[in-house]
C-alpha cells in the first residue's frame, strides 16, 4: 500500500504492536526547507509501554518519554554537525551523514536523508543496539523516505530542495 | 601501556584495511560543572593516509596533518558528548558509551572504556565504513584493552 506521509512511512517501520520491543521505538523526520514544518514525531506505543513496565518506570508515561526524545532532537543535530564540519576541515561543507548513540540504555540515532532532510531516532532496546536491528531499521527508514520523497514518488508538494 | 600500543597496532596496521588511526585517551573530571579533561597516551597510524588522501584529492594535506587534526578533534568529540550526556539525563537512558559517525569521507568512532578511558578511532575510507569493518576493529580492540586493564590493572 503507498504511504501517505512521512509519519506514515516512519510508523510502517516502528511498527504499532507489542511485538516490536526490541526495535526502535521512537522516530520524527525534520526537513531542510526553512520554514517548513516539523514533521509530527511518531511512536511503537504499545512496545514502549511494554518496555517502560519492564524496567520498572512506571511513574514515566509513554507521552512523557516521547516528549524527552523530541527535545534532543535539535540538540543532537546542532552538536554533532558542527563536530562533522570540523572534523573534515575543508572548505567544502561536509556532511554527517549517520550517528549512532550507543547509551546505557538503548540508543539515538541520527541519518540524513540526502538534501531533504533528516530522521531522529531512539530506542530503549539495548538489545536492539547489540544486534545492529536498531541501526538496520534507520537505514530502513532513509531508503523509504528517499523512496517517498524521491523524484517520481507521489508524496505531497514540498518547498524547494536546499 | 605498551600492551595497550601493541593492540593499537596490531589492529591499524594491518594491511588489509580497517582503521586508519586510533588512539587511548584518559580522562579526568575537572569541575562542578562536569568537565572532563582528556589526555591522548597512546596512538597509532598507518601508511594508508597517504594514498587515501590523494584518492580524495586532499594533496595539500600531509598524514602527520590529518593525525593532528583527528587528534585536535578528539577532545571536542568528548566535551561535545558530555554535554550531550547531561541533555540525554531527561531520557533515563544514561550517558554515551560508543558512539559512530557516519560522515562524507570515513568515520569517527568513539568509545569509553570503564569510566576514565576513551578509545577514539578513525578512517578515511567509506568502504570500509559501509561495510562494518571499522566498528569490529573498534569492539576487537575495546575487548582486548578491558581484558589487559582487568589483568594488569593498565
Amino acid at each position: 500500500m503507498a504511504h501517505k506521509s512521512v509519519e506514515d512511512v516512519l510508523q510502517g517501520i516502528l511498527g504499532h504492536t507489542a511485538d516490536g520491543i526490541d526495535g526502535l521505538h521512537f522516530a520524527v523526520f525534520r526537513p531542510n526547507v526553512p520554514g517548513a514544518p516539523a514533521n509530527k514525531p511518531v511512536f511503537n506505543e504499545p512496545a514502549l509501554q511494554t518496555v517502560l513496565q519492564l524496567y520498572g518506570w512506571e511513574s514515566r508515561t509513554v507521552e512523557e518519554q516521547v516528549e524527552v526524545w523530541g527535545q534532543c532532537t535539535d540538540a543532537v543535530r546542532r552538536s554533532f554537525q558542527e563536530l562533522a564540519d570540523a572534523a573534515q576541515n575543508e572548505k567544502a561543507k561536509r556532511r554527517l551523514r549517520r550517528l549512532v548513540m550507543d547509551v546505557e540504555v538503548g540508543g539515538l540515532l541520527y541519518a540524513a536523508v540526502e538534501d531533504y532532510g533528516w530522521v531522529f531516532a531512539a530506542t530503549l532496546s539495548q538489545q536492539s543496539m547489540n544486534t545492529g536491528r536498531a541501526e538496520w531499521q534507520l537505514v530502513e527508514m532513509v531508503r523509504e523516505l528517499l523512496r517517498f520523497l524521491g523524484p517520481g514518488s507521489n508524496s505531497p508538494p514540498r518547498g524547494p530542495r536546499r | 601501556m605498551s600492551l595497550i600500543q601493541n593492540i593499537l597496532d596490531d589492529t591499524v596496521q594491518d594491511r588489509t584495511r580497517g582503521l586508519d588511526y586510533a588512539a587511548y585517551a584518559v580522562t579526568r573530571d575537572s569541575g562542578a560543572a562536569g568537565e572532563s579533561e582528556l589526555t591522548v597516551l597512546i596512538r597509532s597510524h598507518n601508511d594508508q593516509i597517504e594514498s587515501l588522501l590523494k584518492k580524495f584529492g586532499c594533496l595539500g594535506r600531509t598524514p602527520t596533518e590529518q593525525v593532528e587534526l583527528w587528534e585536535q578533534l578528539l577532545p571536542r568529540v568528548h566535551g561535545a558528548l558530555r554535554g550531550l550526556d547531561r541533555e540525554f539525563a531527561k531520557t533515563g537512558q544514561g550517558e554515551n558509551v560508543r558512539v559512530v559517525f557516519d560522515i562524507d569521507m570515513g568515520g569517527l568512532y568513539y568509545t569509553r572504556i570503564g569510566t576514565h578511558a576513551v578509545l577514539f578511532g578513525a578512517t578515511l575510507d567509506q568502504d570500509e565504513v559501509n561495510n562494518g569493518r571499522c566498528e569490529r576493529d573498534m569492539y576487537r580492540m575495546v575487548a582486548q584493552i578491558e581484558a589487559v586493564s582487568t589483568s594488569h590493572g593498565a
